[in-house]
This record gives structure tokens, sequence and C-alpha cells, in this order.
């Protein structure tokens, strides 16, 4: 694998200025023989709402039980509010939602408050309260009673209930039907925007982030792939379509490549190239976003008969988890 | 500080109810305990309580709170919730470790308390026993909890763990020699000792059991910490159905094995101390005889034995015979015979009261020895019930044979009943009393266990031996011989075999079979087993008609007896028995109720198991009537026996014999 195809390609933050409230550098993490994290890195500002892309098995959940202290990496360091994230107090000002509720069956919201205030000195009775009242939770039921919907909003409750500086939350929608995940999202985006409290968000759905996210980081295979905006991120990749020419003897012919594609120079990157429907497609790859520069060189080419369109996120992540080309054809 | 204390307050709230309810049924099971040893007789210390308390219900107190602390977390997976707060993995554990052990220290404490309390009444309870006690039960209570908490870690395999170990413990007490309750934690509460060892810290114990629960601490910990806590979420998870397949077949597996080795394994003989101790030369037998005035007792059993076991092991063909102990003991009956059962040795143990007196007789102990030889020789074989009659009766055969002359029997009734008091005499009146009104069947022989709880022991033994009496003087000795070798000779197998041998060779075949192999080298003519009962039957009736025998015969009063289960306050049931008789016993005739609580399965009942209720008959009565009060409960279930001691006989007549349903 050449570097421009393993290493991730960091796009400015939309903050630049901000700073760091989660920096993550080399991290390994292996289990036995498995290596479920190969040298991440990232880096949530403060403030962002940072949505962490990747496939299931990707090292998401790894990733936050590392940084929430519930597993210990094998090499890298996890810096939380500028110092090295050991010991308990830091984990008192992250609030955590886990992908699976376990909570105790038995207690009840209102209990719950009251065994969890014990591991956080900042804790807010009444914010807990008004959480609860506007998650629309009843006080007094056991949680063993509860939907997956409500076991979700009342860790969301319990994880902002003393003020946390940064929220973690670990897929939290895994589970939820369409209209539940939508309406928990909304939650996540409104409490950082009016708090403006740094999100730190694992999923493996793209619209998520675009629902959500300031900023995305995306993973595969333990390690960064791409970090930037989401803005940033729809600009890296475009389409080319063209219908295929007729060589005069009934055969389809394909037509052929722009000339600047063949550039190495223009930091461009073919990423796939086909024929479907008639049409050769392609996807190209631009290192800064430079999809006005693939426009402007089809023009001065004058080759109207490509098409020119951006990708939708969805089909952007697709590319970039899977194999690239040269790796399929072989 | 703050945490810990959350954590600890979860825990209480938690596992409040299943506490409260844990401290009422314990405070219910020790005052049980408490009380049922104060009123025991038998109770030697109070302090006996503590050990049994230690030994059950902290054990029971441990396997909840290990199930309510440790098994429910994992279960329920909720010990990720508490891992994702701002609390070490460590911290739990130990919080929970703790909390267990503060607990059953507690109630350890406790019963150590009330148990020393109460013992001050009656025994003296200074500090350093205390001081022994207190250290026995801190370091026994540490390592019950440090393995229970590491099985809680172990999760769906516990269960499966528990059986193993209870099966490993079993063949370790039953297949070895070595006493488990010597070592470790079980030496800490052993019975024998903890209420006893006043002077001496048991520092071996105390440092072997602490060893074991540090290292179970160690696991513990090990299992809930190591790999961040996953072996032990991974061990919490429900066993597959594939899991559950393997441990079930290892299960089945090890209890085969454990039965195909225990089977062929040579269990060592029982070991008597050498001082006292008589051993024979030739026979694997050893007489303890205790005290040194004893042992020309213990030098004249070992001669008689010795003769009667070496011969035997010729006649029938043995290649050896199974080791045979016999411990002199004072204390009981000298017509009564304690067998002992062994379960990690091999032989045979009987305890007897072999001094010479006028009760000893030399000739029934022998009896009652060979029939033990008889059992063991066969695996059990002998005491098959169609053919038990010949156990009796040969084992009774063997020790009353001429041994000087090796001349066969002749049984000349006129001379038998003239003598004051003999062996012939004694067998010849009591099978001639048991089939006075009727005569013997067939069924009453393949009914023999029944037919020997019915008339008594040495009654029907003696009718047994008659018939081989009868064999013996129509046919002669080899006759009574061939047909013994042919029932307990044999080399027995110790599988289904042996029950399809039985099947096909009833007594009828056996006795046939014995015959013929008799006649090979001999010219007798063979006879059928009906035939033979017939000539055992007239031959009864002309022993029967011989004057002198009737004389002693009528003897005896005839009568009948009853019993009678009569209500008793509540669900109390009373024992009523009487006797009528149409003339009066002699004063001072020995009545005795012989009676005990059944099991809900049959088994045939050994005299010494019975307990006892004797009367002397009234003087000048020839009725008399006796209760035994409360004894038995309404639903209960019991055998009863009633007896009058004949003189005439030289034992017990048994009038009435009962397996009953008390309503």
């Amino acid at each position: 694998m050449s570097d421009a195809e393993s290493s991730p390609l960091i796009v400015e933050p939309s903050t630049p200025n901000a700073a760091p409230i989660l920096e993550i550098r080399g991290l390994v993490k292996r289990y036995g023989k498995v290596e479920a994290l190969s040298g991440l890195d990232l880096s949530v500002r403060r403030g962002e709402v940072y949505g962490f892309l990747g496939r299931n098995g990707a090292g998401k959940s790894t990733t936050i039980r590392s940084i929430m202290g519930i597993t210990k990496p094998t090499t890298g360091s996890i810096e939380l509010f500028g110092q090295s994230a050991t010991g308990t107090a830091a984990r008192q000002q992250i609030g955590y939602v886990a992908q699976e509720q376990n909570f105790y069956g038995w207690m009840t919201p209102a209990s719950l408050g009251r065994f969890v205030r014990g591991f956080y000195p900042s804790w807010d009775d009444t914010t807990y309260q008004d959480l609860i009242r506007d998650l629309e939770l009843p006080t007094d039921r056991k949680v063993r009673t509860f939907s997956g919907g409500m076991k979700v909003k009342l860790a969301l409750a319990l994880a902002l209930a003393h003020h946390p500086e940064l929220l973690v939350l670990d897929e939290p929608t895994a589970g939820l039907d369409p209209v539940a995940r939508h309406e928990f999202l909304e939650m996540v985006r409104d409490q950082a925007e009016r708090s403006g409290r740094t999100t730190f968000f694992s999923t493996h759905l793209i619209d998520e982030i675009e629902l959500a996210a300031h900023r995305v980081g995306i993973v595969d295979g333990g390690r960064t792939l791409y970090e930037g905006t989401v803005r940033e991120l729809a600009s890296r990749m475009w389409s080319l379509r063209c219908r295929q020419l007729d060589a005069g003897d009934g055969q389809p012919l394909p037509p052929p490549l722009p000339a600047f594609l063949n550039d190495p120079n223009r930091g461009l990157r073919l990423l796939q190239d086909h024929i479907r429907d008639g049409e050769r497609q392609l996807i190209v790859e631009t290192a800064d976003g430079g999809g006005g520069e693939v426009k402007l060189e089809l023009e001065l080419e004058s080759r109207d008969d490509w098409l020119f369109e951006e990708l939708p996120l969805e089909k952007i992540f697709i590319e970039m988890v899977r194999k690239p080309l040269r790796q399929r054809n072989t | 500080m703050r945490r810990l204390t959350a954590l600890l307050g979860k825990e209480l709230r938690q596992h409040a109810l299943s506490g409260i309810a844990l401290l009422v049924c314990l405070t219910i099971c020790y005052l049980l305990l408490l009380v049922g040893t104060l009123a025991n007789a038998e109770t030697v210390s109070v302090m006996e309580v503590h050990a049994s308390f230690l030994l059950l219900f902290v054990l029971i107190a441990a396997l909840v709170l290990g199930h309510r602390l440790v098994v429910t977390e994992y279960y329920g997976r909720t010990q990720l919730f508490l891992e994702a707060l701002p609390v070490r993995r460590w911290e739990v554990v130990a919080l929970k470790y703790g909390l267990g052990l503060a607990v059953l220290l507690l109630i350890s404490g406790l019963s150590l308390g009330a148990t020393a309390l109460a013992a001050l009444t009656r025994e003296p309870v200074d500090g350093w026993f205390l001081t022994i006690v207190a250290t026995r039960t801190l370091v026994y209570v540490f390592f019950l909890w440090a393995f229970l908490f590491a099985m809680g870690l172990v999760g769906r395999f516990r269960i499966p763990i528990y059986l193993a170990l209870l099966v490993m413990v079993g063949v370790v007490d039953g297949m070895t020699q070595l006493e488990l309750q010597r070592f470790g934690p079980l030496a800490l509460v052993d019975n024998n000792t903890l209420p006893f060892e006043r002077e001496v810290m048991p520092i071996r114990a105390l440092l072997e059991t602490l060893a074991i629960g540090i290292g179970w601490t160690a696991v513990a910990f090990g299992l809930a910490l190591i790999h961040e806590g996953s072996v032990a979420e991974t061990l919490a998870k429900r066993m597959s159905q594939k899991e559950k397949a393997l441990v079930g077949i290892l299960f089945v597996g090890m209890m085969l094995a454990i039965v195909f080795l225990d089977d062929r394994r040579d269990k060592e003989p029982y070991t008597f101390p050498n001082q006292n101790t008589l051993v024979s030369a030739t026979a694997p037998l050893e007489i303890l005889y205790l005290q040194p005035t004893r042992s020309a007792d213990a030098l004249a059993l070992q001669s008689r034995l010795e003769h009667d076991l070496d011969t035997l092991r010729d006649a029938m063909g043995w290649t050896d015979l199974p080791a045979v102990r016999i411990a002199y003991r004072p204390s009981i009956d000298a017509t009564i015979y304690d067998q002992a059962e062994l379960t990690s040795n091999d032989g045979i143990l009987v305890r007897a009261n072999f001094q010479r007196t006028d009760d000893w007789d030399p000739q029934a102990f022998s009896a009652f020895v060979i029939g033990l030889t008889l059992d063991d020789a066969t695996l059990g074989r002998a005491q098959f019930e169609p053919k038990a009659w010949l156990r009796d009766g040969f084992a009774q055969w063997w020790a009353s044979r001429p041994r000087a002359t090796g001349s066969a029997v002749n049984i000349d009734p006129a001379v038998a009943c003239a003598s004051d008091d003999s062996p012939t005499r004694r067998t010849l009146l009591r099978a001639l009393w048991m089939t006075r009104h009727q005569p013997l069947t067939s069924h009453q022989l393949a009914t023999w266990l029944r037919t020997r709880e019915r008339h008594g022991e040495r009654v029907t033994a003696a009718l047994a031996l008659s018939g081989l009496w009868v064999l013996e003087q129509q046919h002669g000795e080899a006759a009574v011989l061939a047909l013994a070798r042919e029932v307990f000779g044999r080399q027995p197998t110790e599988d289904i075999r042996e029950l399809i041998y039985e099947w096909r060779h009833p007594m009828a075949t056996v006795f046939q079979a014995a015959n013929t192999a008799k006649t090979a080298d001999t010219t007798t003519t063979t006879v059928g087993w009906e035939d033979f009962i017939a000539d055992w039957n007239t031959q009864l009736d002309r022993w029967r008609s011989e004057p002198a025998c009737r004389a002693l015969l009528d003897a005896i009063p005839e009568g009948e007896a009853e019993l009678e289960i009569e209500r008793g306050a509540g669900s109390v049931r009373n024992i009523v028995y009487r006797f009528d008789f149409d003339s009066p016993w002699k004063a001072g005739t020995l009545v005795t109720l012989l009676h005990t609580r059944l099991t809900p399965f049959d088994a045939p009942l050994e005299r010494f198991d019975l307990r006892r209720r004797e009367h002397l008959w009234p003087t000048g009565e020839s009725q008399a009537s006796w209760r035994l009060p409360g004894f038995y409960g309404q639903g209960s279930r019991a055998f009863f026996a009633l007896e009058v001691e004949s003189e005439i006989l030289g034992c017990p007549i048994r009038w009435v014999a009962d397996r009953r349903d008390i309503r």
C-alpha cells in the first residue's frame, strides 16, 4: 500500500484556534494476537461535536473504552483536558453514554440518580431532575420496565447531570427505531448548541454525522483514515460520468479519460473506473477538496461529454473504507 | 471515599431484603441447633454447635452471599455499568469481597459469642480457648469466602465445579486412606476437635487454610481484573448447549470412571493397633482384645475361627479369604454381634463381647462370622433371598459339624432332648418349634429374608441347619458340600451377568446340579428340590414325635401376641402390646419389644440396629400388656417385633413381627 493510500488526509479543523480537549496519538490496543487499534490518532477540540465514524469492528468502541479508562491501551497516549487520561479525576469530567445500557433493573431513575451522584463531585440534582422531566421519563418506575429508547434517554440524563466538559456517546442510537434515533440526535445537537459542550459520538451511520457533527473522524482497521469537517469530507470525492461511444460496428467504445486525470502532479486519485448502464463512471479523490479544479480542467479540455457531480457522503464513506481499486483488482 | 460509600450503599440497598431473610433463617437454624444440642443427653460440649454452624450454615450463607454479590452482578452485566463510572475496577471487586467477608465474620462472630455464653453454664470456657476458636473461625471464614467469591466469578462453570468437588471429596474420603477432616479448613471446623482442642493452637491447619484462602483470593481478583474484567464477563454468560452437553458427558464419564475404579481397586483391610492384637499365621484373621486379661479368650476364639475359616476356604475352593477382624467390646451383650460397616476398607469387622462366660457361644459366633465370610466371598450373592436360607443354614452347619473326627452328623432326638443343654438340642427344638403348626414350604425358603424377620434369626437359622442335617443324613456330607460349592464356590461377576445367572439358576436347578455333580464320583441317587423339602418335613415330624422332644415343646406356653396403635395427644401415637397365653411364663422371663423407625424403602433390618424395650413377665400371669408412650407420631412407619425369651429353646420366640404405617 502506498503512503497516499494508507495515511489519513488531515483537514484543518472548523475551529482551528480552539484547544484540543481530547488528543489521541498512536493508540494501539491488542487483545492477544488481535490488534483492535493500530496507531489511531484523533483530536477533538473544545466546543465541537465530533462524529467518530467507522464500520462495525473498526475500533470505535475500543477507542471510547480507552478514553473512558475501561480499557488500558497497549501503547499510545490519550490526553484529556490537556493532561494524561489516567485516574478517575479526568473521568469525572466526562459524561458517558454506553452502547448498551446495563442499568440495575430494580432501580428507578430517582434512586439511580442518588447512586450515580456519589461518583461525581459536580453532580447537580436540579439539572438531573430537569433532564428527567424534559426527557419525559417517569421518576419512580423501575428501570427494568423501560424501553430501549427510554434507557438511552436516562443514560443521557445521567451523563449530563454533572455538567461534564466532554460528552462521550458510544453508538447511542444502536437498537433504536428511526424516530427515536432522530429525536435522540436532535437532543444531542440541541444540548451541544445550548451549552457549547464538547460532544464526541461514535456511529456507523453517515446520516447521523450529517445531522449532528461539526467534524468527523473516520476509522477503519484501527487507524484514522480521515479527520476534518463534514463539509470538507463532502468535497473530497467527485463523480465523473460519460456515455459510451459507438465504434461503428455496433460495439460500444469506452470514452477516453480526460488527460488531466493521468497527470500525477495534480494531486488527484482515481478511485473507481467502471462501465455501468452504458456509461463510463469514475470516482476521483482530491487531496484538498478541489472539486472546482476538476470542473475547470474539464472545461479547459472541452470535455463537455463528461458529467461532473458531488458524491453523497455515504458513498464517500464507503469508498474510503473499502479496499482501494488496485487492491480489489488484484 | 465518596464513591466507595456510594457503592456500599448500592450493595446494601440491593441486598437488604435477602440479607434480612438470610439472617432470620440463620438465627432460626442456629437456635434449633443450639436447643437440639442442649437437649441431647449425649452432647459432650456445647461448642459443637459453633462447629456445626460454621460447617453447614455459614457455608450456606457464603453461597447465598456469593450469588447475590458476584453472580447476580455479572449475570446481569451490570458490572459494565459500574465500569463506566469513575471508579477503578479493583475498588468495586475489593468492596464486594470486603463486604461479603465482613457479613460472614459478623454471622460467625455472633454464633461464637452466643455459643460461648451457652457453654459457660455447662463447661469451662476460658479466654485462651475462645481465642483458639475465634482464630479458627476467622481463618476458616476467610478461606470459605475466598473460595466462593472466586467461584462466583467462574460464572456458568461454578455449579459443575461444585459438583466435581463434591464427587472428588467423596472419592478421596471413600477410596483413599486420607482423612480430609484432618487437613486445612475441614480440620478447623471438625466437630471432634473444635470443641475439645483447648490448649494448643492448630497452627498447621491454620496456615494451610490461610494459604489456600490467599490462593483463592488471588484467583478471584485475577479473574475479575485480568484482561480488563473480560474473563469474568465471558464466564458469566449462560452455558451454551454444547457446553451443557460436554459438562454432562464429563460428569457421567467421571462417575462411571469412579465406579469402575472403585470396583477394581484393592482396598486395604482394616488395621488394628499392634498392641493387644492377635494375628493369625494361617488365616487373614486378627483379634483385638483390648485388655491383657482377655488374651486367653482371644486365643481360644482365634483357634476356633482359624480352623473354621481355613477349612471353609479349602472346601469352597476359594483362593483366599476376606480379612476378618474381631474387636473385643465389653459393653455389648455376649449374644449380640455388631458388624461394623467398612466403607474404605475391605473385609469384615465384628465387635463382640467374647469373654468366655455362660452367655458367650463360640459356635454361634463362628456361624455369624462364617455367614459374613460367605457374603463377602460371594460379593453379597449369598444374601440373595431365594438362596439365603442356605447361607444361614450352611454357616451354622459349618460351625457345628464335628470338628475333630470329620464324621457325619447323627441326630438322635431322644439323646439330644435328654441332654441338659447342647447346641444340637437347641437347634432341634427351635426348628421343631417353628414348624409345629405348619410344615415348611418352598415359599418360606424362597422368601427367606421375610421368614427370618417374621420368626427371628436364631429360630430360622436352626430351621435352615435342620435342612442340611436332613440332607447330610440322607445323602452324606458330600451332598451338603456339593450344594454349598454350587452356590458359594462359583466366582461371581459384578455386573448384570450375575442377575441373569440367578434368574437362570433357581434353587431347584442349583439343587439338581449339586446332586448331579456329587453323583459323578459317588453312586448316590439324585433327589429333586420339592422331594427334598418333603423329606425335610417328614424328618421334622419324625423328630417332633419323639416323646422327649414333644414334652419340651409342650412345656412352652402357647398363645398369641398383638400390637395396637393408640391415639395420643395430637399426632402422637402410643404402642400397646399384649400377650395372651394358655399358661403362665416363668416369672421373670424376659419380654422384649424390638422397634425402629423405617425409611420409605424396605431393607433387611439388623438386630443390632433395633431399639429394645424390655420387661419381666409378671408372676403367675398368663396375660400381660405394656405400652410404649409417645415414641412415634402419625404418618411415620415403623417395625415392631414382640419376643419372649424361651429357656427351653435358649433364644427368644418371636410372636409378632410387623412393618406398620402409623396412622
